[in-house]
């Protein structure tokens, strides 16, 4: 086989052994790299930022572990700027699993911040169902969670003292691994005229450019990218802004690989 | 008289459902809200049918000594546990719950996704050739939006790159999105209208 | 003279500084309207309101707008709501969660920054009244209406005999070939309805081929595997592949453990979709239905065991990753066209040439849209339907 077949045909065991290589390597090398908002995560950034204080923010948890190193940073960076203007953040989960996450979530910011559960913020954990579950908020909150993830009853929280379903909560965000932001534009925002914003895995992300030019959702961050921008918008930069060296250097490499493919086959083909 | 009623209930709740959605009344939204307890409570009862299968299907492989059958017991004692863990203690950050969700749970998932990072790499490097100008023009294409979803791109392209690919997202993307989104909602429609009127009984059972 | 000349002259610069620095209360809005919420349960009331000339205008110190509700026209009035001065010319704010049926008054008092203070009239009675019909949904009416009406008589026609032309679509020509490599090899064949639940349509179209699938693979007594993502889907799987078996007249052939749920847990059912991939080797993969990042996954262990895979989605993302690793994908509504395809049953090809005229009549919307808005003519009212 000469070189050039072999760049046509490199086996698949030496690109996964040099991606793990950079994955591995990148993270020991610091390399500060300069993260640009886009305008779909701005929009979630503002439409928080404009929010007076006592406004309400649910933040949807539909994602699993798997998902976390995109989304986790994600809805720090969003939990963080919410309780830090006195926004409440009301937190419910359509995935099961993303209630640890949330709880994760809302506990370390809370802590930073010197929030309190049931006052600034709550975690009412999952419920079976998804679009049943989004339909049920608009007639009552504390009816549909009737206690918290702590088991606490929500009915006599503080949190809930002014907040009723989604004529009192000013912003939607669902953080997905799946299709719930369809769910959520569909439900609580066509029947209930909820404002969605969504944070999705990048590998979603083109899905929902629909929704952003229609005006369904007023904003999307997108992928560990986005979270990085969110991050560097609050003035926080965590995981997310670290995770874009080890980011840069895999869509380098794979750019590379394309090329070496196409160079091995145009002169495979000129030699035929 | 199987498949009859069965179809009968399917029509009639259609029809009422889709007359619900145009009538805001609070009689029809008291009915929507009913029925949307009562697919909750249905779906409580469809996690005990889940749990019966998981555990059947496990016991049989560990019974028949089937290959990787040692694997089974590992996940029927990880059901055991966490379930134990979390019915008898408490839920919430710091718990043993929390704990075994954190450690254990969430490390395992997380590296089973980043196993996309692999595969993606080789299925761009076997996919991206420039066989034909359309080939050529996703070549480009997918370059200028790997480059525009990293900062580095941007840093070699003075801030080109995301541009580019933002432009790429909201209007070409969207634009080829959207026609299919069109299709795939009359299909929707469609296909909803052949079970309402019975014209499709597969998912009764049977191909009739 | 001289007293009376500054006498006047005291005067006029009174009045001049009168009229410049007259600390005049804030104007009312010229326009405050207070009316029932369309197409409501009857628990809103929109109140809209013109900005005072003197907020942004005029002395330019509007400080803050209050709004008031009373249930008697001179009744004690509450605050509803406290706003900065405005952005927007015309300030629409809904009063929400109210009791239906009761009559409110309103009244707007605007005070600036030396606290002077106007109060508007007070408007009303307006109640929040429950509708029978949102009027805003019209529109979704009409074409829910006109769409149905197309099915029906698509489905009228292939009662008749129409024949009507369907497009080759290869994923599905490759059905047969995969069933037959997977005899010959005396290898499973493994069948994938994806992550979706019993609300999804494209689970359902999937769960229909199915049903026709599994008839051949028992004619040919090939042994199935379907693992379940969900209880329930798994439940309808079940019977669909039990009554398929059913009637290839093989039902000795069925096993009960064929169809199986995994986990509903999104990595977790990829890792175990893949385990048995790598174990049982199957020799062909179908992935149809409902798919999300997990789709790569699956279908590049599934290439690495050299099986023949067909695959179809209406999750758009995950198309690209479907053709990149697959021999054949079925791209969005191919999904939903397969039913008819495979079974060529004329009611059903009723309704998937009805989905051809549905996309004509969008396509004749959008570009009479365009010209619409090309030309400066505003319409997009007309078809609003997000409301």
């Amino acid at each position: 086989m000469s070189i050039f077949e072999w760049l046509l045909k490199i086996d698949r065991k030496y690109i996964f052994l040099v991606i793990g290589v950079l994955v591995l390597a990148s993270f020991f090398i610091p390399f500060k790299m300069v993260i640009k908002d886009t305008v779909p995560v701005k929009n979630v950034y503002d439409s928080i930022e404009k929010m007076d204080e006592n406004s309400c923010v649910l933040i949807s948890f539909d994602f699993d572990p798997s998902a976390e190193p995109e989304l986790l940073p994600m809805s720090k960076a969003i939990i963080r700027q919410c309780l830090r203007n006195k926004v409440k953040v009301v937190a419910i989960a359509l995935w099961p699993q993303g209630v640890g996450l949330a709880e994760n979530s809302l506990t370390t910011v809370a802590e930073e911040i010197g929030a309190k559960r049931g006052k600034d913020w709550v975690n009412l954990g999952w419920k079976v169902g998804m679009f049943q579950v989004v339909l049920a908020i608009g007639e009552d909150i504390t009816k549909t969670f009737s206690k918290d993830n702590a088991g606490t009853p929500t009915k006599n929280m503080e949190i809930f003292e002014k907040v009723k379903n989604y004529n009192d909560i000013d912003l939607v965000i669902t953080l997905a691994a799946g299709n719930s932001p369809d769910t959520w534009v569909t439900f609580a925002g066509t029947k209930y005229k909820a404002k969605i914003a969504a944070g999705v895995t990048a590998v979603m992300a083109a899905d929902y450019y629909p929704y952003l030019q229609t005006k369904q959702m007023i904003g999307l961050v997108n992928g560990l990218k986005g979270a990085a921008e969110y991050e560097t918008l609050v003035g926080k930069p965590e995981k997310a802004v670290r995770g874009m060296t080890p980011q840069s250097a895999i869509h380098i490499a794979i750019i590379l690989f394309i090329l070496l493919g196409n160079i091995g086959y145009f002169l495979t083909k000129n030699k035929k | 008289m199987k498949r009859t009623g069965p179809l009968v209930v399917c029509f009639i709740f259609a029809i009422i459902m889709m007359v619900q959605a145009f009538v805001p009344h609070p009689f029809s939204e008291d009915f929507l809200q009913l029925s949307n307890n009562h697919l909750m409570v249905m779906s409580t009862f469809a996690l005990a049918i889940g749990i019966s299968t998981f555990v059947h299907l496990h016991l049989t492989k560990i019974r028949k000594n089937g290959e990787g059958w040692y694997f089974s017991i590992v996940a029927l004692v990880g059901m055991v546990v966490t379930a134990t863990v979390g019915i008898f203690g408490k839920t919430e950050a710091g718990t043993l719950y929390d704990k075994i969700f954190f450690y254990i749970q969430n490390p395992m998932q997380s590296a089973m996704f980043s196993l996309l990072a692999f595969f993606m790499a080789s299925a761009a490097y076997r996919a991206f050739r420039a066989r034909s100008f359309e080939a050529t023009l996703l070549l480009l294409a997918a370059i200028i939006v790997m480059l525009g979803r990293v900062p580095i791109g941007d840093l070699m392209t003075g801030g080109a790159t995301s541009k580019i690919t933002e432009f790429l997202f909201s209007v070409p993307n969207m634009a080829a999105k959207r026609a299919i989104m069109l299709g795939v909602s009359l299909g929707v429609i469609a296909t909803s209208l052949k079970i309402i009127f019975g014209i499709e009984r597969s998912w009764l059972g049977g191909t009739d | 003279m001289k007293a009376t000349l500054i006498a006047l002259l005291t005067v006029f610069f009174c009045a001049v500084a009168g009229t410049v620095y007259a600390d005049a209360p804030p104007k009312l809005p010229e326009k405050f309207i207070a009316e029932d919420f369309p197409g409501d349960k009857g628990e809103k009331i929109r109140i809209m309101w013109a900005k005072s000339s003197d907020d942004g205008a005029g002395e330019n110190d509007v400080k803050t707008y209050y709004l008031f509700r009373s249930t008697a026209k001179d009744g004690n009035y509450e605050i509803v709501e406290e706003f900065t001065p405005l952005t927007e010319d015309v300030k629409v704010y809904e009063d929400k969660n109210l009791p239906g049926n009761i009559n409110y008054y309103y009244q707007l008092k605007i005070v600036d920054a030396q606290n002077n203070i106007s109060f508007s009239e007070k408007i009303g009675p307006v109640a929040a009244n429950p509708e029978w019909f949102n009027v805003n949904r019209n529109m979704i009416l009409i074409g829910m209406l006109l769409y149905i009406a197309i099915v029906l008589v698509c489905i009228l026609l292939a009662k008749r005999g129409k024949d009507f032309f369907v497009r080759k679509i290869a994923g599905l020509d490759a059905v047969d070939e995969a069933i037959g490599r997977a005899t010959e090899m005396g290898k499973p064949i493994l069948y994938v309805t994806g992550l979706g639940g019993l609300g999804d349509i494209a689970t359902l179209a999937s769960i229909n081929i199915l049903g026709r699938l599994a008839k051949k693979i028992a004619e040919y007594e090939t042994p199935l595997i379907v693992p379940a993502y969900d209880y329930f889907v798994m439940m309808v799987q079940k019977e669909v592949v039990k009554e398929a078996y059913m009637e290839a007249g093989r039902p000795d052939s069925y096993k009960d453990d064929s169809v199986f749920f995994l986990s509903d847990s999104q990595f977790a059912y990829a890792a175990a979709v893949d385990g048995i991939m790598v174990r049982e080797k199957p020799a062909a993969n179908f992935y149809l239905g409902t798919f999300f990042a997990e789709s790569l996954i699956l279908a590049e262990t599934g290439a690495s065991t050299g099986a023949i895979q067909i695959a179809g989605t209406d999750a758009l993302a995950q198309i690209p990753f479907f053709i990149t690793a697959c021999d054949y994908t079925l791209i969005g509504e191919e999904l939903y066209a397969a039913s008819a395809y495979l079974s060529r049953e004329p009611l059903v090809m009723g309704t998937l040439k009805s989905q051809d005229w549905g996309k004509l009549i969008l396509m004749i919307l959008i570009i009479i849209g365009i010209a619409l808005v090309s030309f400066g003519i505003p319409f997009d009212e007309f078809f609003r339907v997000i409301e």
